[in-house]
């Protein structure tokens, strides 16, 4: 133990001091859930960008994309090697469509953390930085959103606006504004205290460039935290509305809407169910991992495995 | 006293929101009933018009059900059939939960650690509706023995079986989280001192586990189950359209569809409400289980 403590520092004498965020990186790639979690997340990223070169191509026919192609021959048909997770009532192939519904899920995912982050953000900033009354005011609307399970504020404002991709994304989004808004908040409260701070406001720097240049690269670590957890309950969440009819449209495919299909035909059709359903489980557990590998790399309290 | 005082600050931030939330409700849909409900008047007036008018049992009218029926008592029926599903969910959830997080707060890494994290892990990740149809795949289609979907065989009333699956696939997503927070619990108060104290004097590790230990892990936990209600109701709404149970969730879904405002916006509304209500009870509750713990 001794010995192995001596040669770590003789190696860190020798070499440049590493920084905050090369550290971090060195023990989240340690942490091999959340590699996994990575490694999913890629896979299924880069499967929603090449999707058309994965899949079924365009039917030179009728100019129809793939996931539209029906196939009336060919309607309910098992998983196979020409059809990997089986056919549809209309014969369309299941693959395809979920490797499409990957990218609205995606698509969702990161538009809703977007608009959450920024918003959550500046208002967490705002708030911690202020204070008093401006903190009091954002901090209660805040509290008005979080006394909704955030499932029914997003059908609720879908339900209102309509449902579409982009009100789905909207709603997400909103929806998960507190959360942000509550971490960076709490940060820059003691970060605001800080020496560096003072500096800053010494040699005249002005609130704005104070807050975005000096307090929020310090909030940055949980902020990062919280999106892949955000991006987990997104999908969760867009899946849930999809399922509900409240998301996007047919015929895009969307994995919750896949489902709804899966739940008409369960009796007949086992796989309808059980794939696309398993898409939204793997996608959802891999941002878990990354959430919990990021916290674990970034929070310095955190006991080594 | 202290916590009541204290229960009535925290209380006051949802009220706006719920009072908000009837006003944009009924901007789509009814106009007038917005000018009647006074919306230049400041918002504890607003609030308190409202809940007047609630408490007169108004709450609009439904444009799906025909005027004789209130909506108000409409939307109470379903709730008598989802408050008994979410109640028998979250105590499945609690029941596998806590033994579950205390067995691996315990041994910390060891493989029935890691077998627990799996399991609560596909709780967390898993969407209960899928679980849900999971279940119907595997129990009401494969085996046959319960049934797929609905709240009774039809023409009859309740029956049990129909009862079963819906409760497992919300218990599960609870049982997942509280898991999770059940181990860590556990793992912070195992390495504190009172513990060390009650192994010292020698008490028995049944007592010391059950009496000193998971009573405090418990602390946290309870904050936790009624954050994640939240997530249960919710998770509801969902799992009742999979199952075809005829309570609120499935209410909201066809009112949604049926652009039936009033129904939607007294259904969230209440949900809300007992949202609210349950966080505040965890509260009170926390405060009662931690006499350290003190509102001012």
């Amino acid at each position: 133990m001794n010995e192995t403590k001596s040669d770590n520092l003789t190696i860190n004498l020798k070499r440049k001091p590493t920084s905050l965020w090369r550290n971090i990186f060195r023990s989240f790639i340690r942490n091999r859930t959340a590699v996994f979690g990575v490694f999913i997340i890629l896979l299924f990223t880069l499967c929603a960008i090449f999707a058309p070169l994965i899949t079924v191509d365009i039917n030179p026919d009728n100019n129809r994309p793939a996931y539209e192609e029906m196939d009336f021959d060919s309607p309910k048909l098992p998983p196979s090697l020409t059809h990997l997770a089986g056919t549809d009532d209309r014969g369309r192939d299941s693959f395809t469509r979920i490797v499409y519904g990957g990218r609205v899920s995606l698509q969702v995912g990161i538009l809703a953390m977007l608009i959450s982050t920024f918003i959550g953000v500046t208002a967490g900033l705002a708030a911690g930085y202020y204070g008093k009354w401006i903190d009091s005011l954002i901090m209660r609307i805040i509290d008005a959103i979080l006394a909704f399970p955030s499932l029914l504020l997003a059908i609720l404002m879908v339900a209102i606006l309509g449902p579409s991709l982009r009100n789905a994304m909207l709603a997400i989004g909103i929806g998960f504004i507190p959360s942000f808004a509550r971490v960076t908040r709490a940060n820059v409260l003691s970060i605001r205290e800080k020496e560096y701070v003072e500096s800053a406001k010494a040699i005249g720097a002005n609130s704005w460039r104070i807050m975005w240049l000096s307090i929020f690269p310090n909030t940055l670590s949980p902020i990062i935290v919280q999106i892949s957890l955000g991006m987990s309950y997104a999908i969760l969440i867009e899946a849930s509305l999809s399922f509900l009819g409240l998301g996007i449209q047919p015929p895009t495919p969307s994995w919750g809407y896949m489902l709804t299909t899966g739940r008409e035909l369960i009796e007949y059709c086992w796989w309808l169910t059980v794939f696309p359903g398993l898409a939204i489980f793997l996608t959802v557990l891999a941002w878990n991992f990354i959430g919990d590998g990021l916290r674990e790399a970034m929070d310095p309290r955190q006991i080594r495995r | 006293m202290s916590i009541i005082i204290f229960s009535a600050v925290r209380f006051a931030p949802g009220d706006p929101a719920v009072t908000r939330l009837g006003m944009e409700a009924t901007k789509e849909a009814l106009a007038q009933e917005r000018k009647d409900m006074g919306l230049d008047k400041p918002i504890p007036i607003q609030y308190f018009i409202w809940v007047n008018k609630v408490f007169r049992g108004d709450f609009g009218v439904s444009s799906a059900y025909a005027a004789e029926h209130p909506v108000g008592s409409l939307v109470l029926e379903k709730f008598k059939r989802t408050i008994p599903l979410t109640i028998t969910a979250l105590l499945l959830g609690v029941i596998l939960a806590i033994p579950l997080g205390i067995i691996a707060g315990l041994k910390p890494f060891s493989w029935t650690d890691n077998f627990v994290s799996a399991i609560s892990l596909f709780g967390i990740a898993a969407p209960s509706f899928w679980v849900g149809l999971m279940l119907i795949l595997f129990f009401a289609i494969r085996l046959d023995w319960l049934p797929t979907s609905g709240y009774g065989p039809i023409g009859s009333g309740f029956k049990v079986s129909h009862f079963v699956l819906p409760s497992i696939a919300l218990g599960i997503q609870l049982m997942g989280a509280i898991t999770r927070y059940m181990r860590s619990g556990m793992l912070d108060v195992m390495s504190s001192d009172y513990i060390r104290t009650a192994h010292a004097k020698g008490l028995p590790y049944r007592t010391v586990v059950i009496r000193h230990a998971m009573k405090n892990a418990l602390l946290s936990v309870v904050t936790v189950i009624a954050l994640d209600f939240g997530a249960l109701l919710g998770g509801s709404l969902v799992t009742e359209t999979v199952f075809r149970w005829p309570g609120v969730g499935l209410m909201l879904v066809e009112a949604i569809q049926a652009r039936d405002y009033s129904i939607v916006q007294l259904i969230v509304m209440a949900i809300s409400f007992v949202y609210v209500i349950v966080n505040l009870l965890a509260d009170i509750a926390y405060g009662y289980l931690d006499p350290r713990i003190r509102y001012e």
